[in-house]
């Protein structure tokens, strides 16, 4: 019995001395860089909401809370907005706008794949523009669209009995047919959001209504990052190594990339792979 | 002595249940993390709090765990947990088998996947896995 107490308090006293080498070998947990890389991928929206059915998503809370850590570390000196994402919840790009422009380091965008609607809201906002050449971007509209299935329940005999107070109360349900006025009024609302985005690019990249790209730019169409780059929409084309050598220039040392990520869980890493867009989501989207 | 001799022959042992094992595991993983790992357990939070990315403290935490389980499973004959539970190893409990029984711990893949593979054999056969190829069983002082 009192072997066993001995090798016991042995073992409890060699794996604490084993902990402590262990802490001093896990130093390199803490990266050292002075430029944040805060990734924006996949669909905006406001709130997490990945899973095994959704595509990949990204939420305004989750990139609001990164720059919020990144804008605290005193070692970081910029950030990078590492963008592949088609676009997402207006309200969500929005947000993650404005907080980049409350941001007082200088920020980058670097679009590698899609940066474009609500994805390109958010590029636009930074300070500097950087994308691939044969990258999307641009996209400025603003889409809604929902299923109208009154004429599968009518085939089926299912009646669609409407009570509401408030004559616009059930727009948007898909059990009976829009009216033209309901039509009017969701194309009002687009066009307002429209009117938001073209505002907040052309304010943002400093471009001029008066231009005769006005019309093009503003027509919701992608643009490839070369033609974007003509349009005045990127300020340069490359990849990493340009926002690197454009970041060191304007810190006068080298850009040195540190990831800043939320960590996944066991279940996000499991599902990652499997996602699958099945749910049409919010109606107002910058896609 | 002959007392102590009939006293211990008296003694009935039987497969440690589901939910003892479950309070065990419970108590040596707290024990293993947050006293003995205390060190990492603390560069583990801080690094989470800083959002580092904490791949390795945690794949070091899982193994100085693997590590607490194995030693005390072969050179005490029971964790603390399972001393406190009344639990102790019968069958095999050599050095190898203290390693295989609780590679589950080990953070590499495959050998993670038995994290996810243990508790549904121990569920459904009410035996782990790796205790069946070990050739031991987890039993429980009943009387």
């Amino acid at each position: 019995m009192k072997q066993k107490w001995i090798m016991a308090s042995a073992i409890i006293i060699g794996l604490f001395i084993l902990a402590q080498l262990f802490s001093l070998g896990a130093q390199d947990d803490i990266k050292n860089g002075n430029v944040a890389v805060i990734p924006v991928q996949g669909t905006i929206v406001a709130t997490g909401e990945s899973g095994v059915f959704q595509d990949s998503v990204v939420s305004s809370d989750e990139v609001l809370e990164l720059i919020d850590k990144a804008t605290r570390d005193p070692r970081i000196k910029a950030i990078v907005f590492e963008i592949n994402s088609p676009g997402g919840s207006a309200v969500a790009s929005d947000e993650v706008g404005q907080a980049i422009k409350a941001i007082d380091l200088p920020t980058v965008a670097h679009i590698r794949e899609v940066g474009a609607s609500g994805g390109y809201w958010i590029a636009s906002t930074t300070d500097y523009i950087v994308a691939n050449r044969m990258s999307m971007t641009g996209s400025i509209g603003v889409i809604a669209s929902f299923l109208d299935f009154s004429g599968f329940i009518e085939r089926y005999n299912v009646s669609y009995e409407r009570f509401v107070s408030g004559e616009y109360k059930d727009l948007g349900t898909p059990f009976r047919k829009v009216t033209n006025e309901e039509r009017d009024i969701f194309q009002e609302k687009l066009d307002m959001i429209h009117d938001y985005f073209i505002q907040e690019v052309y304010e943002n990249r400093h471009l001029s209504k008066d231009d005769e790209s006005y019309e093009l730019i503003t027509s919701g169409s992608f643009f490839l990052g070369v033609e974007a780059y003509n349009l005045g929409l990127v300020d340069e084309l490359g990849g990493q190594v340009q926002v690197q050598e454009h970041l060191a220039q304007v810190l006068g040392e080298e850009a040195v990339f540190v990831r800043f990520e939320t960590e996944k869980s066991l279940f996000d890493i499991l599902s990652g792979d499997v996602r699958i867009s099945l749910i049409p989501q919010s109606p107002l989207l910058l896609q | 002595m002959q007392k102590k001799e009939s006293a211990k022959k008296k003694k009935q042992v039987q497969p440690a249940s589901v939910w003892f094992r479950l309070l065990s595991f419970v108590i040596d993983l707290f024990i293993a993390v947050n006293i003995i790992g205390w060190p990492l357990a603390k560069r583990l939070s801080d690094s989470l709090a800083e959002n580092f990315h904490a791949t390795t403290t945690t794949a070091l935490l899982a193994l100085l765990t693997f590590f607490y389980f194995v030693l005390f499973e072969r050179f005490v004959g029971a964790t603390i947990g399972m001393a406190i539970t009344k639990i102790s190893i019968s069958g095999q409990n050599t050095l190898s088998s203290a390693f295989l029984r609780n590679c589950y711990l080990i953070p590499f893949f495959p050998l993670n996947l038995l994290i996810l593979i243990e508790p549904i054999a121990l569920l459904g056969w009410k035996k782990r896995l790796l205790e069946r190829w070990t050739d031991s069983t987890y039993e429980r002082v009943v009387a």
